[in-house]
Formats: structure tokens, sequence, C-alpha cells
């Protein structure tokens, strides 16, 4: 197999291009190069400090054998300074050729560095690369030719660890800088996840989703309205990432399974709740997903989500709007639709994700199932679980933005 | 007169389809069964004709009472009534269409009644009764309906002729009636409109969309029809949903034929598909809303009371599809593999091994996970076989 396979260097791949694509990379190698001769050059201590660090990171860890000096080139003056001097001399073409020059020399150099580094891959960084790079070229191929499965819900594993999931976890990560507490209270096999929901948008679905697959390694099977399953799009994503139908078909045939089934009882009662109503619960539908536990005698677990009620504060709606799309309602914020795509950008909360210790159900009766009075008992139980929760962490809370 | 026990003299109605002479070639090797009778309004095409390995064929009107003395003469006890049309076509053909479809099967079920040594009536149903929504759950059971009723076209009458097989549980309570409502179909039968997306070299998909699929290959509709036949029935009213293990969408669908996806419009959907089929059938909203959505069926009750394992998988039916059509695939898993390999490769030399020794990784996983469902699915048939002897 590997003997059809040949080593082709760019000429092959970029044909008649390759010229250009040389040019190219001439050229960004030359920015970078002058940046690192402005930083190290001359004696300025504090930008040599910068340049150590730098080069101390894991992505250039394992060139010790470098010497910094080699980077400072024929020692010429700092680049500021000349800068400097010859705007204040006024003559600007002076300092374009200063540059142009300094660049040529940086190009020479960096190029070196990188083409060594390249042809004898000896650093850690690269090995990195390589491994992200064939994961990516393998994920494409395996995408492109349709080598991946679904299950009866339409859910694509394959999809939804290798794309969907880390499409999120910046956001996840470095915006909302989620914190998750009680990730052990997650059961095994199959169990209900109730949640309150909030934030226009459902980003707390799918910050849920990232939490539990990092923290549980557990897939969230997310159950839907149908309003969203037949949005294009919303729908066909949705069920890819493995959301079905809020019905109760499909969640008990899940939660049998032994899928973790995501539910928000709230709905769009909560998702398209006032500003001034954050954090407080509205009522839990009929509490449908409490029969469907009991059905299954699965356990329910109650996770409270602080810092997705405050992403996009909605201050009012648009009825008309609302109608006019279609939709629940047609939320206005202080910075939507004023700022149109600005306004879209959600407010950097601290997020914090806790998940409380699992409602047994399997010690209820099976009439129990058709006791309407058990069913809301059961499900105010965990409103209040959730709702105390809620406050529990608000009270801790010292800033929105900072946790 | 004895209800239970296989059928041993059977005729099939709408013989000169595709169905019905493949059904009519399996039964008539079945040395269990005396008589295969083959009755149609029409006569059969030639390739048709090649099929009927020797089985009888009349050619009667519906309305003419020359059927109930055939059913008679025959002393028929089971009934296969494949004789519906499954595909919408253009709106002048729709007419003779709907008349074959409705009046047809009520001229045929109004025989049934008429034919005292009747014992089980078959019929070939379609999976479009459920139609295709958002608001659908992941899979359709029997007992459940389409969330808005089909307004027009074959699923119409589809839901319209099984509502007059439970007329006939009323009028005769001991003849058993077994409905076998079945997933699209690709490939010899011509007769479902995913052939018509999946043959072009670009392939029309809804924008936005993307829906699941469940295939059933023609054999397995053709062998759960016989099996119906040969199997002992209740006298009740049962049905069954027919599909492939497994769903697949359309999009991988797409991919794994090598076809290049377009993704349309829904509103301009109809008119681009006019451009692109191979086949004389239009596309209804009900497909286009099918081809939204999707649909998956429910199998448990296919596998557990009515004891039949289709041979192919959605996968398998896909593949089967591909390979009797002689659909050339534009592009393949291997070229792209290959193209992703003289790109590492540009890279940097050792990348292009990290790749290989990847796509060996997949190849092997892939293998292995293939000989574990072909165990699993030997030890399944075995398990159903030997369970009535044990």
């Amino acid at each position: 197999m590997s003997d059809s396979f040949s080593a082709p260097g760019p000429e092959d791949l970029f044909g008649p291009f390759s010229h250009l694509v040389q040019a190219g990379v001439d050229h960004a190698l030359l920015g970078i190069a002058a940046l690192t001769q402005a930083l190290t050059d001359g004696t300025d201590f504090a930008s040599l400090n910068v340049v150590e660090q730098v080069l101390d990171t894991p992505v250039f860890s394992g060139i010790d054998s470098i010497d910094l000096s080699s980077l400072k080139m024929g020692g010429k003056p700092f680049l500021s300074d000349a800068l400097r001097d010859s705007f204040n001399s006024g003559h600007a073409g002076e300092v374009l050729g200063e540059f142009t020059e300094l660049a040529g020399h940086a190009s020479h150099s960096m190029g070196a560095f990188l083409a060594t580094a390249l042809q004898t891959g000896q650093f850690g960084a690269l090995e990195q690369l390589s491994g992200s790079v064939t994961e990516l070229l393998e994920l494409a191929v395996s995408r492109f030719s349709g080598d991946y499965d679904v299950d009866m819900y339409g859910f694509d594993e394959h999809f939804t660890r290798l794309v969907w999931l880390p499409l999120w976890r910046p956001l996840y990560t470095h915006w909302f800088r989620v914190e998750v507490r009680g990730a052990e209270h997650i059961p095994s096999d199959g169990a209900l996840v109730v949640s309150n929901h909030a934030g226009v948008v459902p980003m707390d679905g799918l910050m849920t989703s990232v939490a539990l697959h990092d923290e549980a390694g557990r897939h969230l099977r997310i159950l839907a309205a149908d309003l969203a399953m037949s949005m294009p799009m919303v729908g066909n994503i949705g069920r890819r990432i493995g959301a079905t139908l809020a019905c109760n078909a499909d969640a008990i045939s899940m939660l049998e399974e032994g899928c973790l089934v995501g539910v928000w009882p709230e709905g769009y009662k909560g998702l398209g709740k006032p500003y001034s109503d954050r954090y407080r619960l509205q009522r839990f539908g009929r509490g449908g997903f409490v029969t469907t536990a009991l059905r299954v005698g699965a356990p329910i677990v109650p996770c409270s989500v602080v810092g997705s009620e405050e992403i996009f504060p909605k201050i009012g709606e648009s009825p008309t709007l609302a109608r006019l799309l279609g939709l629940p309602y047609f939320p206005i914020t202080p910075f939507f639709p004023a700022l149109g795509v600005l306004g879209c950008i959600p407010l950097p909360t601290k997020w914090v994700i806790e998940f409380g210790e699992p409602i047994p159900t399997d010690t209820y009766s099976p009439a129990d199932v058709d006791d309407p009075m058990a069913v809301f008992e059961l499900a105010d139980h965990v409103r209040e679980t959730i709702q105390r929760t809620l406050y529990r962490n608000l009270e801790q809370r010292q800033s929105i933005f900072f946790g | 007169m004895d209800t239970s026990g296989p059928a041993t003299r059977i005729a099939v109605v709408g013989g000169a389809t595709y169905m019905g002479a493949n059904l009519a070639a399996q039964l008539t090797a079945n040395p269990d069964v005396e008589k295969v009778l083959l009755i149609d309004s029409v006569m059969p095409a030639a390739n048709i004709q090649r099929r009927f390995q020797g089985a009888e064929f009349i050619a009667v009107e519906y309305q003419s009472p020359a059927l109930v003395v055939a059913l008679q003469r025959h002393r028929i006890d089971t009934v296969v009534y494949v004789g519906m049309h499954q595909n919408m076509r253009d709106a002048v053909a729709r007419k003779a269409q709907k008349e074959n479809n409705i009046l047809g099967s009520m001229h045929v079920i109004g025989a049934c009644l008429r034919v005292s040594t009747l014992r089980h009536i078959i019929m070939q149903s379609s999976a479009s009764i459920y139609g295709a929504s958002g608001a659908d759950p992941a899979l359709f059971t029997e007992d459940m309906q389409a969330r808005t009723r089909p307004k027009g076209g074959t699923a119409l009458d589809f839901v319209t002729v099984e509502g007059y097989m439970r007329g006939v549980r009323r009028k005769r309570p001991e003849v058993s009636i077994t409905i076998l409502r079945m997933a699209s179909m690709l490939g010899s039968t011509g007769s479902h409109t995913l052939s018509d997306v999946l043959s072009p070299s670009i392939a029309p998909m809804v924008a936005g969309y993307d829906p699941r699929v469940q295939l059933l290959h023609p054999d397995d509709a053709v062998s759960a029809l016989a099996h119906a036949c040969t199997h002992e029935a209740a006298p009740t009213l049962r049905v069954f949903n027919i599909a492939g293990e497994g769903i697949m969408t359309l999009g991988c669908a797409i991919a794994r034929t090598g076809r290049i996806p377009l993704w349309i419009p829904a509103p301009l959907y109809p008119l681009v598909f006019a451009r692109f089929r191979t086949t004389h059938h239009t596309i209804t909203t009900a497909m286009v809303s099918y081809l939204k959505y999707g649909r998956g069926l429910d199998l448990r009750r296919m596998r557990e009371e009515f004891g039949f394992i289709p041979r192919y998988s959605t996968d398998e039916a896909l593949a089967a599809f591909v390979e009797s059509a002689e659909l050339e695939p534009l592009y393949t898993r291997e070229a792209m593999e290959k193209s992703a390999y003289k790109l590492a490769a540009s890279l940097h030399p050792t990348w292009a091994e990290d790749l290989a020794d990847k796509y060996s990784e997949v190849a092997k996983m892939r293998s292995r996970e293939t000989l574990a469902q072909a165990n699993d699915a030997y030890a399944d048939t075995m398990t159903i076989h030997d369970g009535p002897h044990t």
C-alpha cells in the first residue's frame, strides 16, 4: 500500500503556484523575523526576557541549542529608536529602507531556523502539530467520505466528539470559564439531568454538554421542543449531536438504553424570561419529565447553572417581530438588535455548573406514574433542589464576570 | 375450517410487478406451497415474466367477477396484495394511479370477502403513511400515526386501503390480516424517490436538512411477504414495520455513494428535482418533507412477533444498490486518503507516516467491527431458528 505513495515536495502539491506559495511563505517569515529583530536587538533587556519566555513555552521546547544572540542581526539599532529618529528627522523613506534591509536579514535567518527544525523534526511542538494535522486530515477524510454511523435517533458520536464539542470548548474554557461541581454525582447508566433554562439562546445546553463530556465522560442527549426540531439547520444539527424530540417514546427508550438524557422543563418560558426574573425558576411544565423518569425508574440529577442567565440580559421583547418570524419571542437586550451582529456576542459571565445528588425514582410504585399528586410532588422537589442550589451559588458569587 | 397453519394455495394480486413476480418465484420453490396463482389487470413485461418460475398467471380486470371466480376455482386460502403503486407520477397519470390504488383495492378486497376458502390476506403497505415532520418521534411504532394525516398522494391511498382492511376484520373475523409497512426501497423496483436523488452525480438535498433514512433491500421485501405466507397467523389484524437494521443520514448515503451534494432551498426543490430525476416520478410535498426530516421505524415487533430478520441492513442495502445500479462513485475513501497522504507528505515527511498508521488503525477497527457484527448476526439467526426446537 505504502509503495504507491511517495513523499512529494511543494512542487507536486501546488504545481505552477509553488513559486507564489514560496514567496508567500517568505513574506510571512520576513514579518516574524522583523518582529523578533525589533524585540531582541539593542539593549532593551525587558523585551529580551519576553523572547526568552516565548522560546521557553512548549511550542519551542527542545530548541535549547539556539543562541539568542544569533537572532540579533548585525548590531542594528533598536527599531523603535530608529523609527523615532527617522520620524524626527523626517526621513520616512530611510526608515522603510532600514526596515527592508532588516527584514531581509531576519528572513534568511528565521527561514533557515524553521527549515532546519522542519527537516530534523527534533522538537516536541512539531510532533504535537503533526498529531493535530494528521488528525484533522483523517477527520476530513472520514467526514467527506461518509465513514461514520448514526444511531437510531440520528446521533453522530464521531461528529459530536471531534467537531461539535471542540467548536464550543474555547467558549467553555476561556469565555465563560465554566467551573463544574458535583460531576461525581453523574450515574454511569440511564439518568435524567434536569436543569434551569435561560439566556435567550440555549447556550446552557451546549455548555452542560461540554461539561458532562469533559468531566464525566458522558454524552448528554438533549430533549428538544418540536419547534427546534422542525427548524432548518437547528433540527438537523440537533439530531446529529444527540438531541431528539421531547416525547415520551423517545425519552423512555433513551433512558432504557442507559443514556444520560437532558431536559429543561422551564422550556421557552425559561429561555425567554426577562433579565429581572433571572434565576427564578419558572413553572416546570406539567411534570412530564417526572412521569418519564418514574416509568423507567431512572434517577433525576438536578443541575443548577449560574452565569447562563446573564449572557443576554433581555429587557424587552417585540411580539410583532416574533409573530412575523414564527418564534416564541423576539428578545431585546441593551445590545441587540441595536448593535446588530455585535449584540449577538454573549456577555463573558463566569459560570458555575453544579450537579446535585441524584434523586432516586425507583422507590415509587408503578401506580404513582398515573398519580398527578405524586408527580407534582416529585417535580416540585426537583425544582426546589435546583432553586436552592442556585441561590446558594449566587450568594457565594462576588461578581457576575469574575465569580 | 383450520385458521392456523401456513398457507398452501396462494394468490398474488398485482403479480405483474417486480415484487409479485419475485414472490411467486420464492413461493414456488417452497415444497409446502401447493399452488401459486399470479393475478394482475395488466400483462407483465418480458423481464418480469421471466421471473415467474412456472407460476400460473392470469390477467383479469379487478372489477370483473372473473377475479372471484378465479380465486374460488383455485380454492385460494391466502391472498397477497402487492398491486398498489408506491410513487407519485405526474398529475395526469396520478388520476389513473389513484383509480388503481383506491378502486382497484376496493374491488380486490370485495372479491376476497366472497372467497369462502380464504384464511389470510397479506398487504404490502408503505411506511410513508407515517408522514415526516419535525414533530415526529425518532422511531415510529406500529401503533403510532402520522403527526398530520397525509393530505394526498400515495401515502393517503395506503392509509385508506389499510382502513378497508380493518373493515374486512369486521365482516370476516376468522380471516387473518397481515399488513407490512415497508421502508424505502432502492434499486430494481425503481420504487423510491431516493433512487432518483442518489443516481445522478450531483445529488439534490433540501438546504438545512439531513434526513435519517432507513432502507429495505427489495429482496428482503419479497422475503418478508413470503415469510408472512409461510408462517401461521392467528386470526387477527397484525401490522409490522419492515426495514433493514440501522439508520443513516441522507448526507452520509450521498457521501458513501460518491455523489456531490447540492443544497437547494425547500421551495425550489421540486423544480430542481425535475431537472435531476432519472425516472418519470414527480416529487410531492410529502416527499419533500421526507427529504427534510426522514423517518425511523421501530423494528422490535418485526423481530420479536413477526420473527423476521432482513438479510440486508440499511448500510448493506445501500451498498447493494450502488453495486446493482452500477453507480460509479465520483470519489472514494481510498482516493481521499491518498490525497490527504500527499498533502501530509508535502508538509512533512514523517506526518504522512503518522497518517498512514492512523488509516491502518481505522481499517483494522472497521474490519474488527464488521466481523463482530457478522458474528452477532449469525448468533441471532441461530437462536431464532433453534428456539422452537429446544
